[in-house]
């Protein structure tokens, strides 16, 4: 039974991972949080189900691209007119000025589509599968092949491409980047449209397993920030393990201890790490200070 | 505020806004308004409280509060607990609950000194979270998810026919009073050391605020302003629920304080008063209000800082600042020092203590790492009682570390003494009161804060002498007259020029009268006439007793003024003496231009020689 629990929370440290990572490389290149990224997460489950699938019709891949180029135009269009605006300012004026964006976001997926919770049933199935003893949806094992592709992915481009290298030195040093030709401004939108990908990766495979509804992406939001702060603020490796590590913990926390307190296990395990090690389990170099 | 107005003007049209303002307060009463609108004002007083304390917190001491809901939803519960289990009236349950309230924001501001910034965010986001779950399942004590219900409520039955009614009044004078109360405070010593720990934490601890203590201060103030408000909730509604203090709560608090402009406190009630009526006014757009209002904070946030700050502030006029210095008219031409000189040599009294007057402060064996890199390497030197010691040395040589040593703002190993003491590794504050004071290399003021405030925060009190508003004014503005810089008292720190800046500080470092002066390159920025002239006043300054130790680059200046120097490289003294013996030492000479290379590269040493007008000499 155990071990079916922690393959559930598994699949849900996969999301927490995706949203972690988001954060890791927003932070990396402009120093901030960005605290609405729960309710980008809400704002793609709805366009995926509402706009893209119910309305339109569109095949899953096809729904899921699509939902994803929304948001990364989105994400970039809200680097350059807001975000890249915050990073002259105190970390409090743009901790505020997020949270008053995820406020927005909230309520035009509420005016857009309608205070009721939308049903979506995954394309494929209810199907358990039985590895090694251990009962899977589909919808579980998804998440873990989009995760792990998403973050082989990152990692060859990120390590191997120019566009990589172009962004692991505009997170270095972005001066130096821009003296050497590096279209800096260009780069950070890029970042920040990733980040919303992930979102709206986590908001589409999240949608199946549970109801579509306004509130949905808040507390995967924070729970994503969690993650990386356990992980490493600003570790892009620490971001996938923090993930890993808080969805299992909450499972076998909600398992063992109680179940009526499984959200707040993760909040706890972030007080615990803030006291004992507030570095994280892979501190990064120009991590926040604590 | 610059209106094109003469001041009689202003204040006649403050006094008539003011009256209308108390006209539309007493409008309810007289005029009957409908309950169901009473009791939305009787709800916008109340949040006015609760955001007055996140105010404090957030606006003033800069600590990011977004639990403060909790806070509220804490001090509601426990009136309502203390009246129903242990039968207690509510003028006891109440202050019972603040009190209780008040510890736990103790707790918080600890937490507070060790989290900052954005963990402080989540934690307290988290916290609000745990706050509501635990409060929907401990039924037996909270009464889970409907709450506890039938609490007493308050009557006053001569006010009027119904509670709210009966409450509208108490609770508008409650509001005044209690934001009368934090105006005060934020004008008062206590309020400026929060201000400056928000403006610059690290030069609010060198210069003596104890940051600890401030923190904590605000976190206690928060949390009693939100358990008023939570009881009085309780007290007017007669039920708590957890659905009542959830994050968006607290959020929506945040969004008071932000729209009343982030740092000014009778913003925060228009802030509170529209975002809670506002909602009420435009119920027929209530689909799109919300979205509004987060686009509204995205805009304000980034084009309209000030918020209704700016139009509250005006309401308040002189009851925020106390009444204006006097203008000193600003000395026609460019920034001098001359005026200056003339008022520190005036009053120089030349003390017993001369340039050998025995040891002031002793450095040993003091070593400093940062990474791989030692950065002081077993330094140990001291300073004499009233000398003016120079500590050169090229880039990266560990002077800047050495000074934060001093100052306790980095932690070494070894032993620095002051007198009889060991102030190694201390907190700053305790440092700034044993009479340690110092400048920053890049200037460090509180930006927000006016030139006058930010000397008055550096003053201590003086056993026996005057303290008290009126005593640290004065000495404040005798400080920045010292530096030639009094008529500037009144300005915002941030609109100064850098030179001027530089001065400010000064003042600020000398304003405590320290005993030792510690001065981390303070020529750098000021033109060539007023380098010699900060020269002249140094001297002054040590006429008058006090003892400077000063990095400085400008060898010049250093051997004009400089009664003994010490040379550091690469982390090691290699050199303590007189100036112009100290120049001649082959060490220090290798130090900076390099070793002397052989008779084949003779040209060399010749054309430093005359490209450098410094006595730093090399004989080849």
């Amino acid at each position: 039974m155990l071990g079916q629990v922690i393959a559930s929370g598994l699949a849900m440290g996969c999301i927490y991972a995706l949203v972690a990572l988001g954060y890791a490389y927003v932070w990396n290149t402009m120093a901030i949080v960005n605290f609405a990224a729960g309710e980008f997460l809400t704002f793609s489950a709805y366009v995926f189900v509402a706009t893209f699938t119910t309305s339109l019709g569109l095949p899953f891949w096809m729904a899921l691209g699509l939902t994803a180029g929304a948001m990364a135009l989105m994400g970039a269009l809200f680097s350059r007119l807001v975000f890249a605006r915050l990073q002259r300012q105190r970390a409090l004026v743009a901790i505020i000025a997020t949270v008053g964006f995820g406020i927005f976001l909230k309520e035009m997926a509420r005016i857009i589509y309608g205070p009721e919770p939308l049903l979506y049933v995954s394309p494929f199935g209810d199907d358990m599968l039985d590895v090694g003893g251990i009962r899977l949806s589909m919808q579980q094992i998804l998440i873990m092949v989009v995760v792990v592709v998403i973050m082989a992915a990152q990692y060859l481009v990120l390590r191997y491409t120019m566009i990589g290298k172009v962004m692991r030195a505009t997170a270095l040093d972005r001066e130096t980047a821009a003296l050497m030709g590096i279209p800096v401004n260009a780069v950070l939108a890029g970042t920040f449209a990733f980040s919303c990908v992930l979102a709206a990766l986590a908001g589409i495979l999240l949608a199946p397993l549970f109801y579509v509804t306004t509130e949905m992406g808040t507390m995967v939001g924070l729970k994503g920030f969690v993650a990386m702060i356990i992980g490493g603020f600003g570790s892009v490796p620490g971001a996938i393990v923090g993930g890993l590590l808080l969805g299992v913990a909450e499972n076998v926390g909600a398992f063992t201890i109680s179940s009526t307190y499984k959200d707040a296990i993760a909040f706890t395990l972030l007080l615990a790490f803030l006291v004992v090690r507030p570095e994280g389990l892979i501190p990064e170099r120009n991590a926040d200070r604590a | 505020m610059t209106f094109p107005m003469t001041s009689t003007m202003t204040s006649a049209l403050r006094s008539a806004a003011w009256l209308l303002i108390v006209a539309a307060l007493f409008a309810p009463v007289v005029f009957g308004l409908n309950t169901y609108y009473v009791h939305v004002l009787n709800l916008a007083w109340i949040f006015a409280i609760a955001a007055l304390g996140l105010s404090v917190a957030t606006g003033v001491a800069g600590q990011i509060v977004l639990g403060q809901a909790a806070l509220v939803g804490f001090g509601a519960y426990a009136t309502a607990l203390l009246m129903m289990r242990l039968s207690l009236p509510w003028w006891i349950a109440l202050p019972g609950a603040m009190v209780l309230t008040g510890l736990v924001g103790a707790v918080l501001g600890l937490i507070s000194t060790r989290i900052k910034g954005h963990y402080l965010a989540i934690v307290t986001l988290a916290l609000n979270e745990i706050f509501r779950i635990v409060a929907l399942n401990e039924e037996s004590l909270t009464g889970g998810p409907m709450g506890l219900r039938n609490i007493p409520t308050l009557h006053i039955p001569m006010l009027g026919d119904n509670i709210d009614r009966q409450l509208y009044l108490p609770l508008v004078l409650l509001m005044f009073a209690s934001y009368a109360v934090m105006v005060h405070f934020h004008r008062s010593s206590l309020g400026r050391e929060l201000r400056a720990v928000r403006d610059d934490e690290m030069a609010a601890e060198a210069m003596g605020v104890n940051s600890v203590r401030a923190k904590t201060i605000a976190f206690v103030i928060c949390s009693v302003w939100a358990a008023l408000a939570g009881g009085l909730y309780v007290l007017l509604v007669g039920f708590v629920a957890p659905t009542n203090f959830t994050i968006a709560e607290s959020i929506k608090m945040m969004l008071m304080v932000v729209i009343g402009g982030l740092g000014s406190i009778p913003g925060t009630m228009l802030g509170a008063f529209v975002v809670t009526v506002l909602p009420e006014a435009l119920r027929d757009l209530q689909t799109y209000y919300m979205a509004a209002f987060g686009a509204g904070v995205v805009v304000i946030m980034l084009v309209w800082p000030k918020g209704l700050g700016v139009v509250a502030d005006w309401l308040c006029g002189d009851f925020l600042t106390r009444g204006r210095e006097a203008e000193v008219p600003a000395p026609a031409g460019p920034l001098s020092l001359a005026h200056a000189i003339a008022a520190t040599s005036s009053t120089a009294r030349r003390t017993a203590a001369e340039p050998d007057g025995g040891t002031l402060m002793r450095l040993r064996d003091v070593s400093r790492s940062f990474g791989g890199v030692r950065a002081l390497n077993d330094v140990s030197f001291e300073v004499r009682r009233g000398e003016i010691l120079g500590v050169i040395g090229p880039n990266g040589s560990g002077k800047s570390t050495m000074i934060n040593a001093c100052s306790g703002v980095v932690h070494v190993e070894g032993a620095i003494e002051l007198e009889a003491g060991r102030i190694e590794n201390r907190p700053p504050w305790d440092i700034h009161a044993l009479g340690v004071a110092r400048i920053f290399q890049n200037v460090r003021l509180w930006e927000s804060m006016t030139v006058l405030e930010n000397v008055m925060v550096a003053w201590r009190p003086v056993a026996g002498e005057a303290s008290g508003e009126a005593a640290i004014r004065a000495a404040a503005l005798a400080a920045l007259d010292q530096m030639g810089v009094r008529h500037l008292a009144m300005r915002r720190a941030r609109d100064l020029s850098f030179g001027q800046s530089r001065l400010v500080e000064m003042a600020r470092a000398i304003v405590a009268r320290p005993k030792i002066l510690l001065l981390d390159e303070p020529a750098a920025g000021l033109r060539g006439g007023l380098v010699l002239e900060l020269a002249q006043i140094l001297k002054n300054l040590r006429d008058q007793g006090m003892t400077v130790l000063v990095v400085e680059h400008r060898i010049k200046l250093v051997t004009s003024m400089c009664d003994r120097v010490v040379v550091l490289n690469l982390g090691d003294l290699i050199a303590d003496g007189p100036p112009a013996a100290v120049m001649e030492t082959q060490a220090v000479v290798e130090a900076y231009l390099g070793e002397r290379a052989d008779a084949s590269a003779d040209a060399m040493p010749r054309r430093i020689r005359r490209r450098s007008a410094s006595p730093v000499v090399v004989r080849g």
